[in-house]
Parts: structure tokens; C-alpha cells; sequence
């Protein structure tokens, strides 16, 4: 991996935390106050990002999967990295289910599952051999174009009159019991509990001082968005039917018509959201090839992007038999067994067991 | 590679076939769902599929051959 600048990380992180939650919108379940939820999600999230930026401060040259080594022992270290590389691969599958099925719905609808994923895969592979640097580099290019047009299409949603403020009342209707069932782990893992991805990338970067300054900015500007875009949504669509629906932003863009001039912007979208789409696969798909690589000292990169992605294209397609079951079992069942304990039970461990150990050699050193 | 490193990329991806399998599990999936998601339905009787695979292989071959050396 290449040395990645301020500025890009910036950009990588508000694409790759955009990625598939402005797709799905995953403060949905609390109705009217998805857009309070989304901010609530975030606040819930910030111990942890001070917890990966904290790790990434303390030992500012090892990677996670270093940490892992040191923390608990080479063998135990060994095999959470290996489960580390592999949840990412199993993200980076279910992301791009999520875009296939987008494409699908939207604008191909005769293509295959199949024909989709390879494409996309193939443009991902041939990056991964680049390194990280190669997406890095482009992000802060990528972010203007993602960034803009989302804002202006929330903005012209205004224009064209499709919204309705009386949708959103009452807010906090009831109480803040639903905001915090869907803030945690919901949104606590999902979008903002990925950034457990960037401890793996942290120690390419060129300037750590302000690190973690930059990542709780970014993710900052994130949840700004992304409660903008649920407010809109419930606006437009209303809080049963953002609901009931797969991809909301998808039904809320399709619904502006200016003076029957400006209208159809919804495949004007899709660009935008393989763009997002394309950054969070990548950034979970080359850590995992990097993190096995450097793990198995091999020479060359590209037998085992080959390796990987092969398999991503066919665990894209197994993973779920059809979309519904595919979000049930992302937005359900996968925050509470699997994010969970990736993203803040292993790391709380980690960060107690070097702190233990910190403590002891400082102890050690001054007896001496 | 040496055959020795093959150890850890195939390790991360019988973790995610074991992930895959026991989340669906959780959902309440019986063998024959599983047979069907992991294995009938990779049997591309579909024929965009046949043209997707003509796909892949014409640019990984393409790939291959461009860096022969």
C-alpha cells in the first residue's frame, strides 16, 4: 500500500460510509424520526471511532492485524485476522447484492444476477491490484460528483413541490423508545460501525496527527447527509411507504417533475450510487486481499485477487435466494451476531488487553 | 504463490461459506434451501449466464496471456 493523504482519506470515508446506506436508508424502521435515528446512530458511534482512531494513535505504525498479534498472542491473532478478512470479503459480497439488485430493478431488468456482478467485480479486481492508493487517490474527484448532485436533488425535490411537512409529524410521536431500537445496533453498525475497515488502512496514511479529526469529520458529515436524505425521503414518500420500500431513495428521486421539463432523474441516480457502491466494496475487498496477502508473504497480489473475486461473484449470488430474504437478514439478524462482535467486542478486548499490557512494561521498566 | 500460502485465503473463504451458511441457518433454511442457494443454482442453465462466464474467462485469458512474463 501506498501513503494516502488527509484529504483523501476524507473523501474515501464519506464515499465508502455513503456507500450502500444511501441506498437503503437504514434509519427507516423509526418512521417519521429516521432522520433523528440517523443522528442518534451516530452519537452512539462515536465511542467507537474514538476507540479505532485511539488504537490507531497508540501504536500509529501496526496495522489491526498487527494489533491482534500483539494483543492476543500470534496464534489467536493469526485466526481473528483471518475472521477479520473474511467478514470483509462477506460484506463486500453483500454489498454488491445490493447494487446488482439495484441495477436489476432500475435499469436492466432482462440482464442476469451474474452479468452484473462480473462486470462490477472486474473493474474492483483490477483496482485491488493498484492498492488502496489507486481508489484513494480518486476519491476526493469522485466525492464533488456524488456529493452535489445528491444535494441538488434533494433540494429540487422542494422545487417540484412533492413534499409534505405534515408527514413528518409528530415528531418523537413515540417517545424515544423506536429511536434507539434502530439506532442500536442497527445504525450503529451499519453504516457507521464499517469504519472499523479504516483501522486496517490508518497506518498507510502520511500525516497521523490529525487522524482521527479527520475520520469523526468525515463520518460527521456523513450522518448530515444521510439525516438529510431521511427527512426528505419521509417528506416525499411518507414514513409507511419509506418503509415498505427496498431502495427509498430510488421512489423519492422518481417522484420529481419540474413543468414536466425536469423529470426521470431516477437513472441519474443509479450513476451516483454505483459510484458510492463501487468505493465501499473496493475499500472491504482490498483490505482483505492486502491483509491476507502481507499475513501469507506471498510475492505476487494478483493470483489472490483472482482468487477472491471469483468467489465474491459467486458468494454474491448464494448469499441470499431473493432480495427480500437478502435485507432481512443484512438490517436483522447480521447487526446484533456478526457486526456486533467485529466491530466493538473484538476491539474493546484488544484496546483492554494493550492497555494491561502497556501498563505492565511501564511498570517493568521503571522497577528497573 | 508456494502451495503453503494458499492456507490463509482459503481459510478466510471456508469463514465466509461458514457465515453464509449459518445466518441462513438462523433464518430457518433447510437442507434443501441450501442445496438449492449453494449449488443448483450455480448449474447456469440460464443462457445469459453461459455469456457472462464466455465473458469472464475471454478477459482473465486476455489478462493471462498479457502478462505471460
Amino acid at each position: 500500500m501506498h501513503a494516502i493523504n488527509q484529504r483523501s482519506l476524507f473523501a474515501l470515508i464519506i464515499l465508502f460510509e455513503l456507500g450502500s446506506a444511501v441506498l437503503l436508508d437504514p434509519g427507516k424502521n423509526a418512521m417519521q424520526d429516521s432522520w433523528l435515528a440517523v443522528l442518534l446512530g451516530f452519537v452512539m458511534a462515536l465511542p467507537l471511532l474514538f476507540l479505532y482512531g485511539g488504537l490507531a494513535k497508540a501504536y500509529p505504525f501496526q496495522s489491526f492485524s498487527e494489533l491482534l498479534q500483539i494483543g492476543f498472542g500470534r496464534f489467536i491473532g493469526v485466526t481473528l485476522s483471518i475472521c477479520y478478512f473474511g467478514y470483509f470479503l462477506y460484506i463486500s459480497a453483500r454489498v454488491l447484492r445490493d447494487f446488482d439488485e439495484l441495477l436489476i430493478i432500475s435499469a436492466y431488468s432482462g440482464a442476469s444476477l451474474l452479468l452484473i456482478s462480473i462486470c462490477m467485480m472486474m473493474t474492483i479486481m483490477y483496482f485491488s491490484i493498484k492498492g488502496i492508493s489507486s481508489i484513494a487517490i480518486i476519491a476526493p474527484f469522485l466525492l464533488w460528483i456524488v456529493v452535489i448532485p445528491l444535494l441538488i436533488i434533494g433540494f429540487l425535490q422542494f422545487l417540484s413541490g412533492n413534499v409534505s411537512f405534515e408527514l413528518i409529524k409528530p415528531v418523537l410521536g413515540k417517545g424515544l423508545k423506536p429511536l434507539f431500537q434502530t439506532a442500536f445496533p442497527q445504525l450503529l453498525t451499519f453504516p457507521f460501525g464499517e469504519m472499523i475497515v479504516f483501522t486496517f488502512i490508518f497506518p498507510y496514511m502520511t500525516n497521523k496527527t490529525s487522524l482521527l479529526k479527520t475520520s469523526i469529520t468525515a463520518v460527521f458529515t456523513v450522518a448530515l447527509i444521510l439525516s438529510f436524505l431521511a427527512f426528505i425521503h419521509v417528506l416525499v414518500l411518507g414514513p409507511e411507504a419509506v418503509k415498505r420500500s427496498a431502495f427509498p431513495m430510488l421512489n423519492s428521486v422518481s417522484a420529481i417533475n419540474i413543468s414536466d421539463f425536469l423529470q426521470r432523474l431516477d437513472s441519474f441516480i443509479v450513476i451516483i450510487m454505483v459510484l458510492v457502491g463501487f468505493a465501499k466494496i473496493a475499500v472491504f475487498f482490498i483490505v482483505a486481499v492486502q491483509g491476507t496477502h502481507q499475513l501469507a508473504k506471498s510475492k505476487s497480489m494478483t493470483p489472490l485477487v483472482l482468487f477472491f473475486g471469483l468467489f465474491i461473484i459467486y458468494a454474491s449470488i448464494a448469499i441470499a435466494p431473493n432480495y427480500m430474504e437478502h435485507l432481512n437478514e443484512g438490517l436483522i439478524i447480521l447487526p446484533m451476531f456478526v457486526h456486533l462482535p467485529f466491530q466493538a467486542g473484538i476491539p474493546l478486548l484488544l484496546a483492554g488487553i494493550l492497555f494491561i499490557k502497556g501498563k505492565k512494561k511501564r511498570h517493568l521498566e521503571k522497577s528497573e | 504463490m508456494k502451495r503453503g500460502k494458499w492456507l490463509f485465503p482459503v481459510l478466510s473463504v471456508l469463514f465466509v461459506l461458514g457465515l453464509m451458511i449459518g445466518l441462513d441457518l438462523l433464518t430457518g433454511a433447510d437442507a434443501d434451501k441450501l442445496m438449492t442457494n449453494y449449488i443448483r443454482k450455480m448449474g447456469f442453465i440460464n443462457p445469459d449466464d453461459i455469456s457472462s462466464f464466455i465473458l469472464l474467462f475471454t478477459v482473465a485469458i486476455f489478462y493471462l496471456i498479457k502478462n505471460r512474463n
